[in-house]
């Protein structure tokens, strides 16, 4: 797996331009976040570069800067020995929806459910 | 409601109280659906009562309490119990079929209600519905869009405040199971019974089929923070954990629209 013990790289405060690729839209981002991009290294049918942000330690994101296609790409490489985790604060959000996913209410429970209010009805059974 | 009502254009829409739930089926294709929706309810009805641990008539009691051979059940009795196995196996025990109640009976349940919603995808399919959607109490289903060429748009459920959301998910087709402790507290399934389940306040994840999204939350459930983690490992699984102390953890594929 591509690391940043893998040939030289550039740590960069974040936030930084390049921190942006990584959508980790947090705006209090810790300041033991580092985003670093290796060198473009040619693995025989191309060029490949990474980016890796590393937070408190542990990779916290891995992008492919240039895959061998030659195009700059944003995909995740999910090969990672780590699974790519973020995290964030949780919010209380309304949005526009048009169904709900939750822990498995009751028939009681649907009366008071976000879902019942999606699917119109007054819950005369409740 | 705090602002979270879209004006939504369904075709046909029936909410079916079934399996101590209510199952919402939104069909957003043009047609008219009565007959199929009435093949869905009836579909969901003889799950219940094939499936239904509650009922001492119900085949599967009968299998778990050794009156029927499993070899003499039912196939779909054979079919949830081999899936079972799957998960019990891939989950390293955190679901576990055998391992859920506390006389020890074998108990299907938790993944039953995906898999008999996965039946009704079928039934709907074979209808001619190209869209749709099956919300299992909050365990639920989407096909073909929202109608308009667009995604649905998937609510995760804030676990403190009931009528917020923690995220918002854009799903063209697929499966999405929450598993949390906030509405049926006395129903942990916790067959390691090291209360890791403590650590996190719900577990959502999408998948293809819902029978399997369903049963690995609940496991990912059990095994607490690390649920995430052993998500983010399961191929074609993404999914979002709310900790107990506040936190979204998401997998970096969840396609998120807030």
């Amino acid at each position: 797996m591509p690391s940043a013990s893998n040939g030289p790289a550039v740590p960069v405060t974040s936030p930084s331009p390049g921190a942006s690729a990584t959508a980790s839209a947090e705006p209090s981002a810790t300041p033991a976040t580092l985003v670093l991009t290796g060198d473009a290294v040619d693995v025989g049918y191309g060029l490949v570069q990474v980016q890796v942000t590393v937070q408190d330690g542990a990779i916290t994101d891995v992008v492919a800067l240039q895959l061998p296609s030659g195009d700059r790409h944003s995909d995740r490489i999910n090969a990672a020995a780590e699974p790519i985790l973020r995290e964030e604060a949780l919010t209380a959000q309304s949005a526009a929806i048009d169904l709900v996913s939750g822990a498995t209410y009751t028939s009681m429970g649907y009366a008071m459910s976000l879902q019942s209010a999606l699917d119109g009805l007054a819950d005369p059974a409740a | 409601m705090p602002g979270t009502l879209a004006p939504i254009r369904s075709a046909y829409r029936r909410v079916i109280r079934v399996m101590g739930t209510v199952v919402s089926l939104d069909i957003r294709s043009e047609g008219d659906w009565i007959a199929a929706a009435d093949e869905v309810e009836a579909w969901l009805r003889e799950a219940e009562a094939r499936f239904s641990m509650f009922r001492p008539d119900s085949e599967m009691w009968r299998v778990a309490t050794h009156v029927v051979p499993l070899d003499d059940a039912h196939p779909d009795i054979r079919e949830v119990l081999r899936l079972c196995e799957d998960v019990r196996d891939a989950s390293g025990g955190r679901f576990d079929a055998t391992r859920h109640r506390p006389d020890g009976l074998l108990d299907p349940t938790g993944l039953v209600k995906g898999w008999a919603i996965d039946r009704a995808e079928v039934i709907l399919r074979d209808a001619g519905a190209r869209s749709f959607a099956l919300n299992a109490g909050g365990d639920l289903l989407v096909r073909g869009g929202r109608g308009t060429g667009q995604p649905w748009r998937v609510g995760i459920r804030h676990p403190r405040i009931a009528d917020r959301l923690a995220c918002v998910i854009a799903l063209a087709e697929g499966a999405v199971a929450t598993s949390g402790g906030y509405e049926r507290g006395d129903h942990i399934a916790d067959p390691a019974g090291d209360e890791r389940w403590r650590e996190v306040l719900s577990v959502t994840l999408s998948a293809a089929h819902l029978a399997t999204a369903d049963a690995y939350a609940t496991a990912a459930f059990a095994m607490g923070r690390d649920g995430a983690r052993w998500l983010a490992m399961q191929p074609g699984v993404e999914a979002c954990v709310v900790t107990a102390d506040d936190r979204l953890i998401t997998t970096s594929g969840l396609p998120r629209l807030g």
